[in-house]
């Protein structure tokens, strides 16, 4: 070949490779390798677009022309393009999709401003980007203002229920009473003169807002709104008895009721926090309950109890540069989910804080469904103990009694818990006009319904479910497990929409190591005694050590005979030696495993360089034989 | 093209029969495995999976497999035996894809070879063997794109350490170019879709949905169109 015929073939080769690679990036399928099928629509989505009966128009918003974008970020568009395209085959040309590239002030940067879609700041260029996506059925309009990487998991869901959303005229309505602050506080003016922000709802009442209308019930109301989809009530404290009585006819009438009740709820001891409590203030009610509701309805569930596990306990960070295991905190992996029940189905990982648990009443005549459970070794820690034991002891103190319920879903023919009618109000005080006369016609004694119980009211909190970060200049939340899918999925379950439901954690998968995760709970329990022994003596030296040492002082004066000052420098010795043993136990707990650690890094170290020597050596002697 | 298998099959055993490959193969396994474990913190991560064994891969390459091709052809060039080779009965075309398929075969079996590291995992936990199986088919597939520009640098020079280094080069840039800083230089000179075009043929950018688990027929096609065309510039180089 001649060189400028050599150079003509490269120039067309390489136009070729980009050409080719151009067009491969316009294919419209892949592989999907994961187990769980991650990246291919779910029946859900599929049910979904089949049931769509006018044309859904979707406008996905991306300045692919702005300068300085991350590749990350373009990789993502990508995706949620080629995802787009997805559905937009599946919906067998149901949905009319638009992919648009706003330039700068032209017409289609304004009609993306218009549609909801919030543009984003780059840094460094300061230049403004939409990637977003709007969808309009009929004259309803709504919209993804962003698209954020970091929900790449949910993003099936978030396509799925935008298009859910866009063809339901009306929100259903959630009737929501709570004394957990999920809702944002009041914001005074005067605050924001002062330049403070006004508070943020928890994340889980957006959850819930993009698909209800959510109305806040007071606790001390008497009354519940009318035509709710669905009632949820969160760490109920000191209801009205006239409200009970409201939320035993919403369930009989049909209404599926979601309640969370919590023996210890941290967030209000966090509240309360210690220095409350060492000025005298009165302990905090951190415990909440339904007990003449939840025993009618077939449940039991004791505030006296938290449920402490040995093996889901979770590992939180101690504040001293540790990490501790704490038994009565519960961070539940894919096994402790009910797989055969669809609001639990695909969750993967939760966490409880401080739960307690359910067990059903036998003879209510109610279908009992568990929907969490902890693992086998699970036990009773009494509440009162959370206030001054640590982990370890407390872990010491579960004396395991099997699987425990944490959260369960009861359905059937319910009962009142009012026989006898609406309850009377409170005697009116002196000067205070009278109530009004009640109603005295008997409500509904029975009715078939759906309640859902869970023993823990903490794991809505943003705190235990999400993590908030600035993304680009907007406030963003990245879930940390599935508690938030969990309440959602629930909520979208009891009130009828079950699409959805097969799509929410999908790819959230985690895989933890479940052998390391037995080593320490066998550990622990190897262990338990022998800590347990040496907890009750040092406790018996430090005590006499206490005693001795407070007959030495006297106003000051050290008049501690040699004897006395014998024995307590005895007792030191023996009160270091015994927290020595401690420390000793206590890293014999992580020994096995560390051994573990090493023993992996050794095989994988060396086993590939041994199979190759092996190898050579064969290789070698068959050589020498040919 | 009847003669691939023949320098296929020369090649490939010529390399169990030098002591250097042996020596690659522990320092490449050895390599992963650290720092997986010591970099990647794969154990204190505890999750069954191998991502943070996989993570590293692209860089590992970067070295260990300029390494293993600078010898390709600078080697037979130096030595002379390129002249011999070519008054055998074969032609450019062959011998490029027969010695590149054997020294891909090489380093598909060091790849391999970790399935210690895919053992621990399953041993620990219960990983996604889908995601593996696929996060080793973007590795061996990445390696021979690797491969493919170490063999055409090795054919521009009689030099072993300037074809190592012009490989680390180019690999390097191919690395780079998934990287938001370098992209956003390349737009501060080039059009916007002509840079956009370049920050695509990373290695990165391309090896990472492997990871995932996702298998996009566009990241096969460019790393195979990647290694054709640098093959290509092979036979080129080497008929000049």
């Amino acid at each position: 070949m001649k060189p400028s015929a050599k150079i003509t073939a490269i120039v067309l080769l390489f136009v070729g490779l980009v050409l080719v690679n151009y067009l491969a990036s316009q294919l419209p399928f892949r592989g999907d390798a994961t187990a769980e099928d991650i990246y291919t629509l779910s029946p859900g989505t599929k049910s979904l677009l089949s049931k769509i009966e006018e044309p859904v128009t979707l406008d996905f918003y991306f300045s692919s022309g702005a300068s300085g974008l991350p590749i990350s970020y373009k990789n993502y568009a990508n995706r949620v393009e080629e995802m787009l395209r997805q559905y937009d085959r599946a919906a067998r040309g149901k949905l009319i999709l638009n992919v648009i590239h706003p330039e700068p002030d032209t017409p289609e940067e304004e009609a993306a401003a218009r549609a909801g879609i919030q543009p984003q700041v780059i840094p460094g260029t300061g230049e403004q980007v939409y990637f977003g996506l709007a969808a309009t059925h009929a004259d309803l309009q709504e919209a993804m203002s962003t698209f954020n990487p970091q929900r790449e998991q949910f993003l099936e869901y978030d396509l799925s229920e935008l298009i859910q959303r866009v063809q339901v005229f009306e929100k259903r309505r959630l009737g929501l009473i709570s004394s957990l602050p999920l809702q944002a506080p009041e914001f005074n003016p005067m605050m924001a003169q002062m330049g403070q922000r006004p508070q943020p709802a928890q994340f889980i009442i957006g959850e819930w807002e993009r698909s209800f209308e959510v109305l806040p019930i007071e606790p001390d109301a008497t009354e519940l709104p009318a035509n709710l989809d669905v009632l949820v009530v969160v760490h109920p404290q000191a209801l009205m008895p006239e409200l009970e009585y409201a939320i035993d006819q919403t369930l009989l009438s049909g209404t599926p009721v979601f309640v969370a009740v919590d023996p210890s709820s941290e967030h209000f001891k966090r509240q309360a926090g210690p220095q409350q409590q060492m000025m005298g203030g009165p302990p905090p009610n951190t415990t909440s309950d339904l007990p003449r509701l939840l025993r009618t309805w077939g449940v039991t569930y004791s505030t006296e109890s938290v449920t402490g596990d040995l093996r889901y306990g979770a590992q939180v960070n101690d504040g001293r540069g540790g990490i501790a295991r704490f038994p009565h905190w519960l961070q539940l992996p894919a096994e402790s989910f009910n797989a055969e029940v669809m609001p639990t189905a695909q969750l993967n990982s939760m966490v409880l804080v401080e739960a307690g648990h359910l067990a059903p009443i036998d003879d209510s005549g109610l279908t009992f469904t568990p929907l969490i459970q902890t693992s086998d070794q699970a036990g009773d820690i009494p509440a009162m103990m959370l206030q001054f034991a640590q982990p370890d002891a407390l872990a010491q103190s579960i004396k395991e009694t099997g699987r425990q319920t944490v959260a369960a879903m009861v359905t059937g023919e319910f009962k009142t818990a009012f026989p006898q009618g609406k309850p009377a109000p409170p005697p009116a005080a002196e000067g205070e006009e009278p109530a009004p006369a009640v109603d005295n016609t008997p409500g509904q004694t029975s009715g078939s319904g759906t309640l859902v119980v869970v023993a823990d009211a903490d794991w809505l909190m943003d705190s235990y479910s999400v993590r908030r970060y600035n993304f680009l200049g907007v406030q963003a939340a990245e879930p940390i497990n599935d508690n938030l899918a969990f309440a959602s999925n629930l909520i979208e379950f009891m009130a009828g929409s079950k699409d959805l439901i097969s799509i929410r954690t999908k790819g959230s998968s985690q895989h933890p190591f479940t052998v390391v995760r037995d080593m320490e709970a066998d550990a622990q329990k190897r262990y338990q005694q022998q800590l347990e022994a040496l907890e009750g003596r040092l406790s018996d030296v430090q005590r006499q050590l206490t005693e001795l040492q407070s007959q030495v002082g006297d106003g000051g004066m050290l008049v501690a005979s040699p004897e006395v000052a014998d024995a307590i420098a005895e007792f030191q010795a023996q009160e270091a030696e015994m927290r020595r043993e401690r420390r000793d136990i206590r890293r014999a707990l992580r020994e096995d495993i560390d051994a573990l650690e090493t023993k992996l890094v050794l095989i994988n170290l060396f086993a590939g360089p041994l199979c190759i020597g092996a190898f050579g050596l064969w290789f070698r002697q068959r050589r020498r034989r040919a | 093209m009847s003669q691939v298998i023949p320098v296929f099959k020369r090649e490939f055993l010529g390399y169990f029969r030098s002591p250097v490959a042996y020596v690659f193969l522990v320092v490449f396994l050895m390599a992963a495995v650290g720092l997986a474990f010591f970099v990647g913190r794969f154990f204190d991560a505890g999750q069954a999976s191998l991502e943070s064994f996989f993570v590293f891969h692209p860089w590992l390459f970067l070295f260990l497999i300029p390494a293993a091709g600078m010898r390709l052809w600078s080697e037979e060039k130096r030595t002379g035996t390129v002249e011999l080779l070519f008054t055998l009965p074969i032609t450019t075309l062959e011998a490029v894809v027969g010695k590149y398929l054997a020294a891909w075969a090489f380093l598909s079996a060091a790849v391999v070879l970790t399935f210690p590291m895919a053992l621990t995992v399953g041993f620990l936990g219960d990983p996604d063997w889908g995601v593996i199986l696929a996060s080793y088919l973007g590795s061996i597939l990445m390696a021979g794109s690797y491969l493919a520009v170490c063999s055409l640098t090795s054919a521009l020079t009689k030099n072993q350490v300037i074809s190592f280094v012009l490989s680390v080069i180019v690999c390097l840039v191919l690395v780079f170019l998934g990287w938001s800083i370098f992209s956003e230089l390349l737009e501060s000179f080039l059009p916007l879709a002509l840079a956009d075009l370049l920050a695509n043929f990373s290695f990165v950018t391309h090896f990472e949905p492997f990871t995932k688990g996702i298998i996009d027929p566009s990241d096969i096609i460019f790393f195979l169109s990647l290694t054709g065309f640098a093959l290509f510039l092979n036979v080129v180089a080497l008929e000049r």
